[in-house]
Protein backbone atom coordinates (compact mmCIF):
# COMPACT_ATOMS: atom_id res chain seq x y z
CA UNK A 1 0.00 0.00 0.00
CA UNK A 2 1.09 3.50 -0.68
CA UNK A 3 2.24 5.42 2.12
CA UNK A 4 -0.21 7.83 2.10
CA UNK A 5 -2.37 5.37 2.80
CA UNK A 6 -0.93 4.09 5.19
CA UNK A 7 -0.69 6.97 7.09
CA UNK A 8 -4.23 7.29 6.51
CA UNK A 9 -4.75 3.96 8.03
CA UNK A 10 -3.45 4.83 10.82
CA UNK A 11 -5.63 7.00 12.25
CA UNK A 12 -8.04 4.39 12.70
CA UNK A 13 -5.84 2.32 14.50
CA UNK A 14 -6.59 1.99 18.28
CA UNK A 15 -3.42 2.94 20.46
CA UNK A 16 -3.42 -0.33 22.30
CA UNK A 17 -3.00 -2.31 19.19
CA UNK A 18 -0.59 0.08 18.13
CA UNK A 19 1.65 -1.49 20.66
CA UNK A 20 0.68 -5.30 18.29
CA UNK A 21 1.33 -3.39 15.45
CA UNK A 22 4.85 -2.04 16.70
CA UNK A 23 5.96 -5.58 16.61
CA UNK A 24 5.14 -6.63 13.19
CA UNK A 25 8.69 -5.50 11.17
CA UNK A 26 10.45 -2.76 10.96
CA UNK A 27 8.57 -1.04 8.43
CA UNK A 28 5.38 -0.48 10.69
CA UNK A 29 7.45 0.51 13.50
CA UNK A 30 8.91 3.15 11.95
CA UNK A 31 5.68 3.95 10.41
CA UNK A 32 3.88 4.63 13.34
CA UNK A 33 6.60 6.52 15.25
CA UNK A 34 5.78 9.02 12.31
CA UNK A 35 2.28 8.41 13.04
CA UNK A 36 -0.95 10.59 13.51
CA UNK A 37 -2.89 8.74 16.01
CA UNK A 38 -6.33 11.11 15.70
CA UNK A 39 -8.40 13.22 17.18
CA UNK A 40 -10.09 12.57 20.71
CA UNK A 41 -12.60 14.02 22.71
CA UNK A 42 -11.05 13.90 25.92
CA UNK A 43 -7.96 12.40 27.46
CA UNK A 44 -5.64 13.01 30.77
CA UNK A 45 -2.84 12.55 32.61
CA UNK A 46 -2.03 12.82 36.23
CA UNK A 47 1.42 12.78 37.45
CA UNK A 48 1.22 12.94 41.05
CA UNK A 49 4.16 11.82 43.58
CA UNK A 50 5.47 9.53 40.74
CA UNK A 51 2.31 7.56 40.71
CA UNK A 52 0.79 7.85 36.84
CA UNK A 53 -2.31 8.21 36.10
CA UNK A 54 -3.11 8.27 32.21
CA UNK A 55 -5.80 7.65 29.72
CA UNK A 56 -5.58 8.41 25.84
CA UNK A 57 -8.22 6.52 23.91
CA UNK A 58 -8.17 2.95 24.49
CA UNK A 59 -4.76 2.86 26.40
CA UNK A 60 -5.03 3.38 30.50
CA UNK A 61 -2.30 3.17 32.82
CA UNK A 62 -3.86 3.61 36.75
CA UNK A 63 -2.03 4.71 39.36
CA UNK A 64 1.45 3.23 38.57
CA UNK A 65 4.08 4.25 40.98
CA UNK A 66 7.02 4.74 38.82
CA UNK A 67 10.63 6.23 38.77
CA UNK A 68 12.37 8.80 36.92
CA UNK A 69 13.91 5.67 33.84
CA UNK A 70 10.75 4.49 33.92
CA UNK A 71 9.46 7.74 33.41
CA UNK A 72 11.81 8.17 30.37
CA UNK A 73 10.67 4.86 28.93
CA UNK A 74 7.27 6.11 28.81
CA UNK A 75 7.68 9.13 26.83
CA UNK A 76 9.80 6.84 24.59
CA UNK A 77 7.42 4.20 23.86
CA UNK A 78 4.65 7.15 23.22
CA UNK A 79 6.71 8.64 20.67
CA UNK A 80 7.25 5.19 19.40
CA UNK A 81 3.43 4.24 19.10
CA UNK A 82 2.49 8.19 17.27
CA UNK A 83 4.42 11.33 16.30
CA UNK A 84 1.21 13.60 16.66
CA UNK A 85 -2.24 13.70 18.37
CA UNK A 86 -4.85 15.61 19.06
CA UNK A 87 -7.63 16.29 21.66
CA UNK A 88 -11.20 18.31 21.89
CA UNK A 89 -9.85 19.01 25.68
CA UNK A 90 -6.48 17.73 27.29
CA UNK A 91 -6.58 17.11 31.30
CA UNK A 92 -3.83 17.50 33.18
CA UNK A 93 -2.86 17.41 36.77
CA UNK A 94 1.10 17.28 37.55
CA UNK A 95 2.55 17.68 41.41
CA UNK A 96 4.93 20.59 41.91
CA UNK A 97 8.01 18.73 40.95
CA UNK A 98 10.54 19.68 38.04
CA UNK A 99 11.25 15.91 37.35
CA UNK A 100 7.11 15.64 36.69
CA UNK A 101 6.95 19.07 34.79
CA UNK A 102 10.23 18.23 32.07
CA UNK A 103 8.02 14.47 32.19
CA UNK A 104 4.96 16.22 31.16
CA UNK A 105 6.84 18.75 28.59
CA UNK A 106 8.39 15.37 26.84
CA UNK A 107 5.29 13.11 26.61
CA UNK A 108 2.89 16.41 25.55
CA UNK A 109 5.21 17.11 22.78
CA UNK A 110 3.79 17.36 19.45
CA UNK A 111 0.21 17.20 21.09
CA UNK A 112 -2.96 19.77 19.95
CA UNK A 113 -5.62 20.24 22.15
CA UNK A 114 -8.88 22.82 21.51
CA UNK A 115 -8.52 23.23 25.38
CA UNK A 116 -5.84 22.42 28.08
CA UNK A 117 -7.62 21.78 31.36
CA UNK A 118 -5.34 21.67 34.61
CA UNK A 119 -6.07 21.00 38.04
CA UNK A 120 -3.74 22.90 40.78
CA UNK A 121 -3.98 22.32 43.95
CA UNK A 122 -0.89 24.50 45.44
CA UNK A 123 1.73 26.49 44.24
CA UNK A 124 4.30 24.80 43.30
CA UNK A 125 1.81 23.03 41.22
CA UNK A 126 0.55 26.44 40.02
CA UNK A 127 3.95 27.55 39.11
CA UNK A 128 3.98 23.63 36.81
CA UNK A 129 0.84 24.50 35.42
CA UNK A 130 1.52 28.25 34.11
CA UNK A 131 4.73 26.23 32.05
CA UNK A 132 2.27 23.97 31.06
CA UNK A 133 -0.17 26.50 29.42
CA UNK A 134 2.72 28.90 28.09
CA UNK A 135 3.90 25.27 26.09
CA UNK A 136 0.30 25.74 24.52
CA UNK A 137 -0.76 29.30 23.17
CA UNK A 138 -2.89 28.54 20.62
CA UNK A 139 -5.21 26.42 22.65
CA UNK A 140 -8.13 27.40 25.67
CA UNK A 141 -6.88 27.64 29.00
CA UNK A 142 -9.00 25.92 31.88
CA UNK A 143 -7.34 26.35 35.45
CA UNK A 144 -9.76 24.68 38.55
CA UNK A 145 -7.35 26.31 41.84
CA UNK A 146 -8.29 24.85 45.22
CA UNK A 147 -6.75 27.34 47.06
CA UNK A 148 -6.10 31.29 46.17
CA UNK A 149 -2.42 32.29 44.90
CA UNK A 150 -1.20 35.14 46.11
CA UNK A 151 -2.95 38.35 44.05
CA UNK A 152 0.72 39.49 42.03
CA UNK A 153 0.72 35.60 40.23
CA UNK A 154 -3.21 35.99 39.72
CA UNK A 155 -2.75 39.28 37.23
CA UNK A 156 0.30 36.83 35.54
CA UNK A 157 -2.48 34.48 34.58
CA UNK A 158 -2.97 33.79 30.94
CA UNK A 159 -6.38 34.53 29.70
CA UNK A 160 -8.83 31.63 30.71
CA UNK A 161 -11.88 30.11 28.87
CA UNK A 162 -12.52 28.74 32.42
CA UNK A 163 -10.74 29.52 35.86
CA UNK A 164 -12.36 28.19 38.74
CA UNK A 165 -11.26 28.76 42.42
CA UNK A 166 -13.03 26.09 44.54
CA UNK A 167 -11.54 26.90 48.20
CA UNK A 168 -12.21 25.56 50.96
CA UNK A 169 -14.38 28.60 52.97
CA UNK A 170 -12.34 28.14 56.39
CA UNK A 171 -9.04 28.33 54.86
CA UNK A 172 -9.43 30.79 51.88
CA UNK A 173 -7.71 33.65 51.42
CA UNK A 174 -10.28 36.62 49.90
CA UNK A 175 -9.19 38.29 46.42
CA UNK A 176 -9.43 42.12 46.68
CA UNK A 177 -11.89 44.04 44.95
CA UNK A 178 -10.21 45.39 42.70
CA UNK A 179 -8.08 41.82 41.40
CA UNK A 180 -12.18 40.36 41.23
CA UNK A 181 -12.86 43.34 38.52
CA UNK A 182 -9.71 42.77 36.20
CA UNK A 183 -10.19 38.83 36.71
CA UNK A 184 -13.40 39.98 35.45
CA UNK A 185 -12.26 41.65 32.01
CA UNK A 186 -9.17 38.75 31.73
CA UNK A 187 -11.15 35.38 32.16
CA UNK A 188 -14.70 34.28 30.17
CA UNK A 189 -16.07 31.95 32.56
CA UNK A 190 -15.35 32.37 36.29
CA UNK A 191 -16.33 30.67 39.60
CA UNK A 192 -15.37 31.85 42.93
CA UNK A 193 -15.87 29.66 46.01
CA UNK A 194 -17.54 30.24 49.28
CA UNK A 195 -15.04 33.19 50.81
CA UNK A 196 -12.75 33.40 48.21
CA UNK A 197 -14.73 36.60 47.09
CA UNK A 198 -16.69 39.60 48.94
CA UNK A 199 -19.15 41.84 47.60
CA UNK A 200 -20.99 44.76 48.56
CA UNK A 201 -24.34 45.92 47.58
CA UNK A 202 -22.67 47.89 45.08
CA UNK A 203 -20.07 45.83 44.11
CA UNK A 204 -22.56 43.17 43.22
CA UNK A 205 -24.80 45.54 41.10
CA UNK A 206 -21.23 47.10 39.59
CA UNK A 207 -20.46 43.64 38.65
CA UNK A 208 -23.73 42.77 36.89
CA UNK A 209 -23.33 46.28 35.05
CA UNK A 210 -19.89 45.09 33.99
CA UNK A 211 -20.99 42.17 32.28
CA UNK A 212 -23.91 43.52 30.78
CA UNK A 213 -21.76 46.30 29.05
CA UNK A 214 -19.42 43.70 28.12
CA UNK A 215 -19.38 42.34 24.31
CA UNK A 216 -17.32 39.43 24.76
CA UNK A 217 -19.14 36.47 26.68
CA UNK A 218 -18.85 36.78 30.21
CA UNK A 219 -20.41 34.68 33.11
CA UNK A 220 -19.12 34.34 36.71
CA UNK A 221 -21.01 32.22 39.49
CA UNK A 222 -20.20 33.22 43.26
CA UNK A 223 -20.88 30.89 45.84
CA UNK A 224 -22.47 33.22 49.08
CA UNK A 225 -24.22 33.02 51.71
CA UNK A 226 -27.82 32.70 51.17
CA UNK A 227 -28.35 35.66 54.23
CA UNK A 228 -25.86 38.08 52.22
CA UNK A 229 -27.80 38.08 48.65
CA UNK A 230 -31.17 37.94 50.50
CA UNK A 231 -30.06 41.35 51.76
CA UNK A 232 -29.14 42.56 48.14
CA UNK A 233 -32.16 41.54 46.93
CA UNK A 234 -34.54 43.14 49.69
CA UNK A 235 -32.46 46.52 48.90
CA UNK A 236 -33.37 46.43 45.22
CA UNK A 237 -37.17 45.51 45.91
CA UNK A 238 -36.82 41.88 45.05
CA UNK A 239 -38.10 39.64 47.52
CA UNK A 240 -39.93 36.49 47.94
CA UNK A 241 -43.56 37.80 46.88
CA UNK A 242 -41.98 39.11 43.78
CA UNK A 243 -43.51 37.16 40.91
CA UNK A 244 -41.92 36.20 37.08
CA UNK A 245 -42.36 39.34 35.05
CA UNK A 246 -42.25 41.69 37.66
CA UNK A 247 -40.14 44.90 37.26
CA UNK A 248 -37.76 46.13 40.54
CA UNK A 249 -35.60 48.84 39.63
CA UNK A 250 -34.08 47.86 36.45
CA UNK A 251 -34.31 44.57 37.18
CA UNK A 252 -37.33 41.68 35.30
CA UNK A 253 -37.71 38.98 37.21
CA UNK A 254 -37.68 36.26 34.74
CA UNK A 255 -38.45 32.93 36.90
CA UNK A 256 -39.50 33.07 40.59
CA UNK A 257 -39.63 29.70 42.68
CA UNK A 258 -40.24 31.02 46.11
CA UNK A 259 -39.69 27.52 47.51
CA UNK A 260 -41.83 25.51 49.31
CA UNK A 261 -41.44 23.19 52.66
CA UNK A 262 -38.04 22.22 53.26
CA UNK A 263 -36.80 23.08 48.99
CA UNK A 264 -35.72 26.40 48.68
CA UNK A 265 -36.11 28.80 46.28
CA UNK A 266 -35.02 29.87 43.23
CA UNK A 267 -34.77 33.27 41.00
CA UNK A 268 -34.21 34.39 37.79
CA UNK A 269 -33.36 38.18 36.57
CA UNK A 270 -32.12 40.52 33.96
CA UNK A 271 -30.44 43.22 34.39
CA UNK A 272 -29.52 44.81 30.83
CA UNK A 273 -27.91 42.67 29.29
CA UNK A 274 -27.37 40.68 31.84
CA UNK A 275 -29.13 36.92 33.38
CA UNK A 276 -28.70 36.39 36.86
CA UNK A 277 -29.58 33.75 38.59
CA UNK A 278 -29.91 32.19 42.22
CA UNK A 279 -30.38 28.87 42.91
CA UNK A 280 -31.27 27.33 46.03
CA UNK A 281 -32.31 30.80 47.71
CA UNK A 282 -33.55 30.51 51.75
CA UNK A 283 -35.22 33.97 51.63
CA UNK A 284 -35.33 33.52 55.89
CA UNK A 285 -32.58 31.41 57.26
CA UNK A 286 -29.46 31.70 57.58
CA UNK A 287 -26.97 29.63 57.56
CA UNK A 288 -27.20 28.40 53.52
CA UNK A 289 -24.83 28.88 50.71
CA UNK A 290 -26.38 29.40 47.32
CA UNK A 291 -24.70 30.16 43.91
CA UNK A 292 -25.32 33.52 42.13
CA UNK A 293 -24.01 33.34 38.39
CA UNK A 294 -24.17 35.73 36.07
CA UNK A 295 -23.92 35.75 32.27
CA UNK A 296 -24.06 37.61 28.84
CA UNK A 297 -24.07 34.55 27.16
CA UNK A 298 -27.41 33.28 26.87
CA UNK A 299 -30.22 34.24 24.84
CA UNK A 300 -33.22 35.03 27.46
CA UNK A 301 -36.54 36.65 25.87
CA UNK B 1 -20.80 22.92 -13.44
CA UNK B 2 -21.28 19.12 -13.68
CA UNK B 3 -23.11 17.97 -16.87
CA UNK B 4 -24.86 15.01 -15.67
CA UNK B 5 -25.35 13.52 -18.81
CA UNK B 6 -21.94 14.35 -19.70
CA UNK B 7 -19.82 10.86 -19.82
CA UNK B 8 -16.66 9.78 -19.65
CA UNK B 9 -14.69 6.62 -20.99
CA UNK B 10 -11.95 5.67 -18.88
CA UNK B 11 -8.88 3.35 -20.28
CA UNK B 12 -7.86 0.98 -17.88
CA UNK B 13 -4.65 -0.43 -17.07
CA UNK B 14 -5.12 -3.75 -19.25
CA UNK B 15 -6.50 -2.20 -22.14
CA UNK B 16 -9.95 -2.05 -21.19
CA UNK B 17 -12.48 0.40 -22.09
CA UNK B 18 -15.53 1.87 -19.57
CA UNK B 19 -17.73 4.79 -19.91
CA UNK B 20 -19.59 6.71 -16.77
CA UNK B 21 -21.74 9.36 -16.43
CA UNK B 22 -19.73 12.91 -14.89
CA UNK B 23 -22.67 12.12 -11.90
CA UNK B 24 -19.60 9.19 -10.86
CA UNK B 25 -16.98 10.61 -11.78
CA UNK B 26 -16.81 14.05 -10.02
CA UNK B 27 -16.00 11.91 -6.92
CA UNK B 28 -12.46 11.49 -8.17
CA UNK B 29 -10.39 14.19 -7.87
CA UNK B 30 -8.06 12.47 -10.59
CA UNK B 31 -10.40 12.60 -13.04
CA UNK B 32 -12.11 15.88 -12.39
CA UNK B 33 -8.67 17.04 -13.11
CA UNK B 34 -8.36 15.24 -16.17
CA UNK B 35 -11.35 16.60 -17.68
CA UNK B 36 -10.54 20.31 -16.40
CA UNK B 37 -7.46 20.05 -17.89
CA UNK B 38 -8.67 18.90 -21.15
CA UNK B 39 -10.65 22.29 -21.03
CA UNK B 40 -14.06 20.97 -22.20
CA UNK B 41 -17.25 23.28 -22.41
CA UNK B 42 -20.55 21.81 -22.46
CA UNK B 43 -20.52 21.30 -26.28
CA UNK B 44 -17.77 19.38 -26.19
CA UNK B 45 -19.24 15.82 -25.38
CA UNK B 46 -18.02 13.18 -25.99
CA UNK B 47 -14.43 13.51 -24.07
CA UNK B 48 -11.90 12.24 -24.83
CA UNK B 49 -10.71 9.16 -23.12
CA UNK B 50 -9.24 9.20 -19.26
CA UNK B 51 -6.68 6.52 -18.71
CA UNK B 52 -6.71 5.47 -15.22
CA UNK B 53 -4.02 3.16 -13.69
CA UNK B 54 -6.34 0.59 -12.26
CA UNK B 55 -7.22 -2.43 -13.69
CA UNK B 56 -10.65 -3.54 -15.55
CA UNK B 57 -11.70 -5.55 -12.31
CA UNK B 58 -11.06 -3.25 -9.76
CA UNK B 59 -12.39 -0.09 -11.39
CA UNK B 60 -15.94 -2.33 -12.11
CA UNK B 61 -16.18 -2.13 -8.03
CA UNK B 62 -15.02 1.53 -7.59
CA UNK B 63 -17.53 2.38 -10.43
CA UNK B 64 -20.46 -0.05 -8.26
CA UNK B 65 -19.22 2.14 -5.29
CA UNK B 66 -20.01 5.40 -7.15
CA UNK B 67 -23.08 4.27 -8.18
CA UNK B 68 -23.86 3.65 -4.88
CA UNK B 69 -22.66 7.05 -3.88
CA UNK B 70 -22.96 9.35 -6.42
CA UNK B 71 -25.46 11.45 -4.90
CA UNK B 72 -23.12 12.14 -1.72
CA UNK B 73 -22.42 15.60 -0.71
CA UNK B 74 -19.14 17.25 -2.12
CA UNK B 75 -16.27 17.79 -1.14
CA UNK B 76 -16.18 15.17 0.95
CA UNK B 77 -16.25 16.39 4.45
CA UNK B 78 -12.60 16.59 6.34
CA UNK B 79 -12.52 15.20 9.80
CA UNK B 80 -9.91 17.12 11.58
CA UNK B 81 -12.10 17.45 14.54
CA UNK B 82 -13.95 14.65 15.23
CA UNK B 83 -12.78 11.24 16.82
CA UNK B 84 -12.20 9.15 13.86
CA UNK B 85 -14.17 6.10 14.76
CA UNK B 86 -13.67 2.95 12.52
CA UNK B 87 -17.21 0.93 13.49
CA UNK B 88 -19.19 3.66 11.50
CA UNK B 89 -19.25 2.08 8.10
CA UNK B 90 -22.20 2.35 6.48
CA UNK B 91 -24.64 -1.14 5.66
CA UNK B 92 -24.59 -0.91 2.06
CA UNK B 93 -20.59 -0.67 1.99
CA UNK B 94 -20.24 -3.80 4.70
CA UNK B 95 -22.31 -5.57 2.41
CA UNK B 96 -20.47 -4.35 -0.50
CA UNK B 97 -17.22 -5.41 1.58
CA UNK B 98 -17.81 -8.57 2.62
CA UNK B 99 -18.79 -9.74 -0.84
CA UNK B 100 -15.03 -10.35 -1.56
CA UNK B 101 -14.54 -11.96 1.60
CA UNK B 102 -16.35 -14.57 -0.53
CA UNK B 103 -12.68 -14.62 -2.88
CA UNK B 104 -9.95 -16.18 -2.15
CA UNK B 105 -8.22 -12.96 -2.66
CA UNK B 106 -10.08 -11.14 -0.59
CA UNK B 107 -7.20 -8.86 1.16
CA UNK B 108 -5.67 -8.37 -2.84
CA UNK B 109 -9.37 -7.34 -3.43
CA UNK B 110 -9.33 -4.99 -0.93
CA UNK B 111 -5.82 -3.99 -1.41
CA UNK B 112 -6.52 -2.85 -4.57
CA UNK B 113 -9.59 -1.14 -4.15
CA UNK B 114 -7.79 0.90 -1.38
CA UNK B 115 -4.95 1.62 -3.91
CA UNK B 116 -7.37 2.54 -6.59
CA UNK B 117 -9.40 5.00 -3.73
CA UNK B 118 -5.79 6.57 -3.80
CA UNK B 119 -4.54 7.26 -7.25
CA UNK B 120 -8.36 8.08 -8.24
CA UNK B 121 -8.60 10.02 -5.11
CA UNK B 122 -11.77 8.94 -3.71
CA UNK B 123 -11.45 10.47 -0.47
CA UNK B 124 -15.30 8.48 0.75
CA UNK B 125 -14.31 5.45 -1.22
CA UNK B 126 -10.66 5.75 0.72
CA UNK B 127 -12.04 6.41 4.12
CA UNK B 128 -14.23 3.65 4.41
CA UNK B 129 -11.48 1.09 2.83
CA UNK B 130 -9.12 2.51 5.50
CA UNK B 131 -11.53 1.81 8.11
CA UNK B 132 -12.51 -2.08 6.94
CA UNK B 133 -8.70 -2.64 7.20
CA UNK B 134 -8.04 -1.16 10.39
CA UNK B 135 -10.84 -3.45 11.69
CA UNK B 136 -9.20 -6.47 10.32
CA UNK B 137 -6.32 -5.46 12.37
CA UNK B 138 -7.82 -3.55 15.74
CA UNK B 139 -7.82 -6.17 18.10
CA UNK B 140 -5.68 -9.45 16.55
CA UNK B 141 -1.98 -10.26 17.47
CA UNK B 142 0.92 -10.04 16.53
CA UNK B 143 0.46 -13.00 13.99
CA UNK B 144 -2.42 -12.28 12.60
CA UNK B 145 -1.31 -8.36 12.25
CA UNK B 146 1.41 -9.75 9.84
CA UNK B 147 -1.21 -11.96 7.98
CA UNK B 148 -3.74 -9.64 7.13
CA UNK B 149 -1.02 -7.38 6.16
CA UNK B 150 1.14 -9.71 4.54
CA UNK B 151 4.37 -8.73 6.45
CA UNK B 152 7.38 -10.93 7.37
CA UNK B 153 8.82 -10.16 10.43
CA UNK B 154 12.40 -8.75 10.00
CA UNK B 155 13.53 -8.23 13.72
CA UNK B 156 16.00 -10.19 15.24
CA UNK B 157 14.60 -12.16 18.82
CA UNK B 158 16.82 -9.84 20.81
CA UNK B 159 15.18 -6.88 18.84
CA UNK B 160 11.16 -8.71 19.56
CA UNK B 161 12.31 -9.02 23.26
CA UNK B 162 13.46 -5.71 23.85
CA UNK B 163 9.80 -4.63 22.02
CA UNK B 164 7.80 -6.78 24.05
CA UNK B 165 9.44 -5.54 27.57
CA UNK B 166 8.63 -1.94 26.99
CA UNK B 167 5.72 -2.71 25.46
CA UNK B 168 4.72 -4.47 28.96
CA UNK B 169 5.42 -1.64 30.28
CA UNK B 170 1.98 0.14 29.56
CA UNK B 171 -0.48 -2.81 29.76
CA UNK B 172 -2.22 -2.04 33.12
Amino acid sequence: LPNVVLHELMKFIDINDRLNLRITCRAFEKLMAESNAGYFDSAGIDLDNMVLDHEIGDLSIHERACNEDELDQFVKMRMRLFDRISFGNFYVHTDGSRSALQFLRQFMQKFEMRSLSLHVQCQLELENALILLGDFPRSNSNMDLYFVPETNVIRTFPRMERLYILTNPKTASQIPIDLFFTMLSSHKNLYFGLGSVLLTSDEWKKTIKVISEDIRERSVMIRMDSSTIVEYLRAFGISEMTKSGDYCGEFKALACAPGTGLANGSVQLRYMNCVIDISDIAWSEKGYGTTVTMTNTRNVQ
Amino acid sequence: RIYPLMRVTLTTSDGASVTVSRQLTKHSGFIEKAITDMAVDDNAVPLSAVAVDVDDATLKLVIEWLTEHRDDALPYPEKTDEERRADDIPAWDQAFVQKWDTKEDQQQTLYAVITAADKLDIKGLLDMTCKTLANKINGKTVEEMREILQLECDFTEEELAEIRKENAWCEN
